[in-house]
């Protein structure tokens, strides 16, 4: 297939217009392997990629790299993901360097969250960069074979350049504030270089339903492969969890009530999940959905199963 | 103006030790405005003082003093008998002045009475807010006169993360405002989104504190 | 006999002391300020400092300051005064603010038996 920027299977499936689905596999918080190997068994044949998180809300947990290093091993092919948080320009640069030498094809680029919320608030953040300018100094370390300060990708003056040749994700919410900033933001990552989108967990199917019209408009769908964001709920404690704590997310109330009306909680969560991903999948410009089991990784393969995307599709 | 705020009175305590001649130095410039360090917080940390040495049985004294300002070496000169006298100096200015403090009387110990928090303003009677970082290379006439980097919790250039919510920085959604919602708000209100629509590269941080301690020569004003 | 230090606003606090006539025990100085919002941190720690057990503060009724706002400040002051206190290792009680009106005098009456005055 001619016109790849990466040698990602995510990104020939979708290059091949496939409905791909994405999971999601959090490290553990230890250097025990054997977690991400069980895991990582959920997910292989039952999702196209993997998304492996970077210290998500601030907890230490073991390094994506080395986690999506193990989980490639396993079989299934991560998404590295890589927050603005913790690495400036010289840390991140290296890193991706040493993720494209061990294999890793895809990358995620976050903002992070922030330290406050973690287990080590104490710390200093760096934010050298923001997501935004991280996308665009990945693309121009793989199509303009530079670093972020100019120079060439190579050893030396006669050593040939060797550029990390990575496909390059970011990640939109179009449920904060302001909402009118929400399509500019996307546009941005656009410009800077993002091949394809995940969002946050969609509940608010009508204000994704505006975001993707908004998005449609500007024609971003036609730039960039969409992939929706779902989370299925395990409890009535999470989605109301979800609802009041966690900024940027907007649970429907109808959720709430349908949970608590059902007798086994997580199966009614699994309903829902599987109708929204339904739902979603019928909407003008998602390229797929980004499946994030939250710490229910063993649930994957009934949610993809009964959402009809079994079998995944295979790309020479 | 710099914006700070008194220590606790058990750490002064603690840094003053075993001293028996105390000099408190005031500053009569920012932190006399943002009441942290002018004339009358010398007057009630000495009083202070004087009470819980008098419960605890120790004979010190002290000596209140303010000068105009302590980042400045030609005041310090009106206080040059009081430091003489003293055993160790509090200061009550911003780091500056400490240091400067320091500087001018090289002989004597010299201890921060306050904490000093940032470049800000008065919003209302008794609060003030950051609004500068001092970075070195103002943006502000990119974003609407609103500085991402000050006024975001993580200085995005590029707009808002998705902790934005009403208005508010998930980081404290009760007093912090989302920098960007202002700068949103700021730019749709003089017609200028289109400014927002641009890419902002990465920064040159080597302009502020990342590049080092700075200094400012003005040629025409050295002698 | 331990020395008290009131500081009385004139506009209701002194007032009511005067409506009172008593005479007072020489151990307790009356004040009279223009407004409790006059009255500086520093000035009550320096009263006990110099003797005093006690400083009252007798200001207007809190939404009633000739002042506007002159009886709200006082209360904060006293607040930070208290705060000083305890950092010196005394009682916050050695400070007590009492809100009335030139009227109230079973209310100061009360105040001052409370405290040994009368």
């Amino acid at each position: 297939m001619s016109g790849l920027k990466s040698e990602s299977n995510f990104e020939k499936l979708l290059a091949a217009n496939q409905f791909v689905v994405t999971g999601e596999l959090g490290p553990p918080k230890s250097a025990d392997s054997t977690v991400i190997r069980e895991k990582a068994g959920y997910l292989k044949g039952r999702v196209d990629a993997v998304n492996i998180t970077d210290n998500q809300t601030a907890i230490v947990r073991m390094s994506s790299i080395a986690a999506g290093t193990i989980a490639l091993q396993e079989g299934v092919e991560p998404v590295i993901q890589i927050t603005c948080r913790d690495r400036n320009r010289i840390a991140i640069q290296s890193d991706v360097l040493g993720a494209y030498a061990i294999g890793l094809r895809n990358i995620l680029c976050l903002t992070g969250d922030h330290q406050t919320f973690g287990n080590h608030p104490t710390s200093k953040n760096v934010y050298d960069m923001d997501s935004i300018q991280l996308v665009r100094m990945l693309k121009d370390m793989r199509d303009e074979k530079r670093f972020a300060c100019g120079d060439e990708i190579r050893n030396g003056k006669n050593a040939p350049i060797v550029e990390p040749r990575i496909f390059i994700g970011a990640a939109a919410n179009p449920f904060a504030d302001p909402f009118e900033f929400r399509v500019i933001r996307l546009a941005k990552k656009i410009a800077a270089g993002a091949d394809f989108i995940q969002t946050q967990c969609v509940y608010d199917m009508a204000r994704f339903k505006e975001w993707m019209k908004q998005a449609r408009n500007k024609g971003l769908h036609e730039k960039v492969k969409i992939l929706a964001g779902v989370t299925p709920f395990k409890s009535v404690g999470m989605a109301k969890y979800m609802r009041d704590k966690v900024a940027g997310i907007s649970v429907p109330d109808y959720y709430i009530e349908r949970l608590s009306a059902a007798e086994d909680k997580a199966a009614e969560g699994i309903n829902i999940c599987v109708e929204q991903i339904k739902e979603l999948r019928e909407i003008e410009g998602v390229a797929g959905v980004h499946l994030m089991a939250i710490e229910w990784e063993r649930r994957v393969p009934e949610i993809v199963e009964r959402a009809g995307l079994l079998p995944r599709p295979s790309v020479k | 103006m710099i914006v700070a705020e008194r220590k606790p009175f058990d750490e002064i305590l603690s840094m003053i030790g075993n001293a028996r001649k105390v000099l408190i130095l005031g500053c009569g410039s920012c932190v006399t405005v943002c009441m942290a360090g002018g004339e009358k917080e010398t007057q009630l940390l000495a009083s202070t003082i004087r009470l819980s040495d008098k419960k605890q049985n120790i004979t010190r004294e002290l000596r209140c003093a303010t000068i105009e300002r302590q980042c400045d070496k030609e005041f310090f000169a009106a206080v040059a008998n009081d430091v003489k006298w003293a055993d160790i100096i509090v200061s009550m200015a911003c780091g500056v002045g400490v240091q400067f403090c320091g500087e001018v009387f090289t002989d004597k110990e010299v201890v921060p009475a306050l904490n000093t928090k940032f470049y800000g303003a008065t919003v209302e009677q008794g609060v003030w807010s950051e609004r500068c970082v001092g970075c070195g290379d103002c943006v502000l006439f990119k974003f609407g006169g609103i500085c991402p980097i000050a006024r975001c919790s993580k200085s995005l250039l590029n707009g808002p993360c998705g902790g934005s919510q009403n208005g508010m920085c998930e980081v404290d959604p009760e007093n912090i405002q989302c920098g960007w919602q202002l700068i949103y708000d700021r730019m749709a209100a003089i017609g200028r989104l289109d400014l927002l629509e641009q890419n902002q590269p990465l920064k040159n941080w080597s302009t502020g504190r990342d590049g080092g301690p700075r200094r400012v020569v003005k040629e025409d004003a050295t002698l | 006999m331990s020395k008290i230090v009131a500081f009385c606003c004139e506009n209701s606090g002194h007032k009511v002391v005067e409506s009172l006539g008593l005479s007072m025990p020489s151990n307790v100085d009356i004040r009279k300020i223009p407004c409790t919002g006059r009255l500086e941190i520093a000035q009550m720690l320096a009263e006990i400092e110099q003797g005093a057990e006690k400083v009252l503060v007798l200001a207007c009724p809190l939404d009633n300051c000739k002042y506007v706002r002159g009886n709200q400040r006082a209360a904060k002051r006293v607040a930070a005064a208290k705060n000083a206190l305890r950092d010196a290792g005394l009682s916050e009680d050695m400070i007590r603010i009492e809100f009335m009106s030139s009227l109230d005098k079973h209310k100061l009456k009360a105040v001052f038996v409370e405290m040994g005055v009368i």
